[in-house]
């Protein structure tokens, strides 16, 4: 019986060699951006592969193929290249304006991404303006590679708080939760790429964009004690002061009772002054400061009523999750209304009001 | 032929492994059965109603302390019923072990192995384990006592480390919580504790008997917090929506792994490697535990060979059953059917153990 076993055992391990179907390093083609357009009734899969095997980190090749899906996609790649392409390091995917305002096709990527045992989900992810195949094939002098390029940027932006996802992941399970999701838009700037603003996505379709201001007013209410509030600059008594918010903390009170909810935010930013005039005393005098003080609450205020009546009227998305926490915290109330949520956030009363000290003056008077 | 004793210890370690990966196996089941992120109650509930049958069980069977549930059955139910009870458990073993197998089969398929054929992955698991499994318990209690701490812990980091960037308010709401679906879970989460039913068999293999009421304690005690720890992991990671539209949450999770200064080109595979072993392990646990009862049931004296005529059915099941996936919408009523039989036999035995007990003195 041992010896059953034992040659039972040494034959497996020669048929059973879990290398049998391997591809060495050398062989494959690394794939580290793909964008993808809508293309007639098929999609446009662009793919940049940077030249790492051949020894230059900074060469790349960009492919592109038609297919219906990303299975079609890597099936032409693997007919037209000597290599097998892996997914393995993508970096980042970049999908085009057109296809992100057809949310059955927008649908059908996301589950392909999801359902895949080989994509990651921490795939970064940003819509193109225009077309994805501009994106990709944009030359960037000082980083060629177009996906290590978004990656980095991608992940600079999420840790400053200046954009809300940058993953997959992050974006379907907001899509899951809420509905929607603000995925970063990125723009041909010159001879780079740049990201200023954000797609608003509602259930899986592109509705419209959020301009720099508007997209900073929606991330202070969303994670406000890692806002990254672009400098306050206020014109007061003929001067323009230059006010930097380093630290902002937020309450916030949501009522819903019946059909009529109403929201307020309590923000309070603790300020430093940036720049000022050499030879006005002026901030040594309360009343002036107290004048900045309500000129820049007028300024900010003003930023967050627009961007939040866009939202609530132009778009009818709730991107500051309001939904989320009625469900998570008042799921009774919130039984009533989900069917009709939509429209009760349109109609919602939703208020920001800002407090505001100036800490310090910086290091002269 | 085999070394029968183990240490408290090791019996302990036995059961917390199977139930791991029972749990996880089972873990989609909890996830979509209960509409909010309050499955672990099922779980807390589960481990109260299993505490008190481990205390009655322990409490009768002190005077059969050297018998397994089965042999216990032989003294205390006429022949036919203990002979039922021996089919049921050893049905039940090599139900719950081909399942595994597959599951496992499956992911390995998908995730590392992608041309080489389902059945070579389930040949290759079942020799393997079969031959470990064949050299007896002593044998797997140290395999087990060695995997616990160099793959299960780092796993359970490793599923740790990939919450980051967790929505952690995703355990909310709680209240009003979905009683229909917790109270139908229970059993679900019941069957996961799968260490129940092997301590009816592994507490007679113990050297220090005296120790197994307080190791069986122990035991739920761990498993039921390790058990409610993961529902909480996957529940932040994902939400409840999207837990509960995932095959392998386990799995999913670990695509997530970011440990600061390490690079894996798939982060997920180095989670897989460590689950390889953990589940590797379990199946040469409930092999030789499916020996054993089929050895009592069959009254044999040579217990060995019952091993090997495991390695066909144990391939044929695992071939011929549909991956878990396939049959989460079928699987309710098997569950409840299972975890009811687990359940209702120890206490049976035990009551009727506690009668012959008492009329005898």
């Amino acid at each position: 019986m041992k010896k059953l076993t034992l040659s039972l055992l040494i034959i497996s391990t020669i048929l059973l060699c879990g290398c049998w179907d391997s591809v060495e390093i050398n062989k494959r083609e690394y794939l580290f951006a793909v964008g993808i357009d809508k293309k007639e009734d098929k999609l446009n899969f662009i793919s940049e592969i940077p030249k790492i095997n051949e020894g230059s980190e900074e060469d790349r090749l960009v492919y592109s193929n038609e297919g219906e899906s990303f299975a079609d996609f890597y099936h032409l790649n693997y007919l037209h290249s000597d290599k097998v392409i892996s997914d393995r390091l993508m970096q980042v995917i970049v999908l085009g304006e057109d296809l992100a305002r057809d949310s059955e096709a927008m649908k059908r990527i996301f589950d392909e991404i999801q359902r895949s045992p080989q994509m990651n989900r921490r795939v970064k992810i940003c819509i193109a303006k225009g077309k994805a195949e501009d994106i990709i094939n944009t030359e960037i002098p000082s980083s060629p590679i177009v996906g290590r390029f978004l990656s980095d940027m991608l992940v600079k932006l999420k840790r400053e708080s200046q954009q809300d996802v940058f993953t997959f992941d992050e974006a379907i399970l907001n899509l899951g939760k809420t509905g929607n999701a603000m995925i970063p838009l990125v723009e041909v700037n010159e001879k780079s790429l740049k990201i200023e603003r954000a797609a608003i996505i509602k259930e899986y379709e592109l509705v419209g964009f959020l301009e720099t201001d508007e997209l900073e007013a929606v991330m202070l209410l969303l994670d406000p004690s890692n806002a990254n509030i672009r400098n306050i600059n206020v014109e007061t008594d003929g001067t323009t002061i230059s006010l930097d918010a380093v630290d902002v903390t937020m309450t916030d009170k949501i009522r819903l009772k019946g059909d009529k909810l109403s929201v307020d935010y309590y923000v309070t930013l603790y300020c430093y002054v940036d720049s000022f005039i050499i030879g006005n005393n002026s901030l040594e005098d309360r009343y002036f400061l107290n004048r900045v003080k309500e000129e820049s609450i007028k300024k900010l205020s003003e930023t967050s009523t627009d961007t939040i009546d866009k939202l609530q009227t132009q778009y009818k998305a709730d991107l500051l999750r309001i939904k989320d926490k009625l469900y998570k915290y008042n799921k009774n109330e919130y039984e009533k209304v989900r069917d009709k949520y939509d429209e009760i956030f349109a109609q919602a009363d939703i208020k920001v009001y800002y407090k505001m000290q100036i800490k310090s003056t910086g290091l002269v008077k | 032929m085999f070394n029968q004793d183990i240490t408290p210890y090791q019996n302990l370690s036995i059961l917390l492994l199977v139930s791991f990966v029972l749990q996880s196996m089972l873990m989609p089941v909890l996830l979509t059965g209960v509409d909010g992120p309050e499955g672990w109650i099922s779980v807390l509930i589960a481990a109260l109603i299993l505490f008190f049958a481990i205390k009655a069980v322990n409490k009768a069977m002190k005077t059969y302390d050297e018998d397994t549930i089965i042999s216990v059955s032989d003294k205390v139910f006429p022949k036919f019923i203990s002979k039922l009870i021996g089919i049921y458990y050893i049905f039940m073993f090599l139900t719950v072990n081909s399942l595994i197998m597959k599951d496992f089969a499956e992911q390995v398929k998908l995730m590392m192995m992608f041309r080489t054929p389902l059945s070579t992955v389930i040949v290759a698991i079942l020799l393997t384990a079969a031959y470990a499994a064949k050299k007896g318990i002593h044998t797997i209690a140290n395999i087990t006592n060695i995997v616990l701490l160099t793959s299960l812990i780092p796993y359970l980091l490793i599923i740790i480390f990939s919450t980051y960037y967790a929505d952690y308010s995703n355990i909310f709401p709680v209240y009003p919580p979905d009683m229909e679906g917790i109270l139908k879970s229970v059993p679900n989460a019941a069957l996961s504790f799968f260490g129940f039913s092997l301590l009816l068999f592994s507490n007679s293999r113990v050297s220090a008997k005296g120790k197994n009421p307080k190791i069986n304690k122990r035991y739920l005690l761990i498993s039921a917090v390790l058990y409610m720890v993961s529902y909480l992991l996957i529940i932040v990671k994902f939400g409840t929506k999207e837990a509960a539209n995932l095959v392998w949450p386990f799995v999913s999770i670990m695509k997530f792994v970011n440990i600061p200064g390490f690079f894996f080109e798939s982060t997920e595979i180095v989670g897989l490697c460590l689950q390889i072993t953990v589940i590797f392990t379990s199946i040469c646990i409930l092999a030789f535990f499916t020996n054993l009862a089929m050895q009592e049931t069959f009254k044999t004296k040579e217990n060995g060979y019952f091993i090997f005529i495991q390695i066909p059915i144990l391939y044929l099941m695992a071939a011929g059953l549909p991956g878990m996936y396939m049959m989460f919408p079928y699987i309710q009523i098997p569950i409840y059917i299972l975890s009811g039989m687990n359940l209702f036999i120890p206490l049976l035995a035990a009551y009727a153990a506690g009668r012959k007990y008492k009329r005898s003195t």
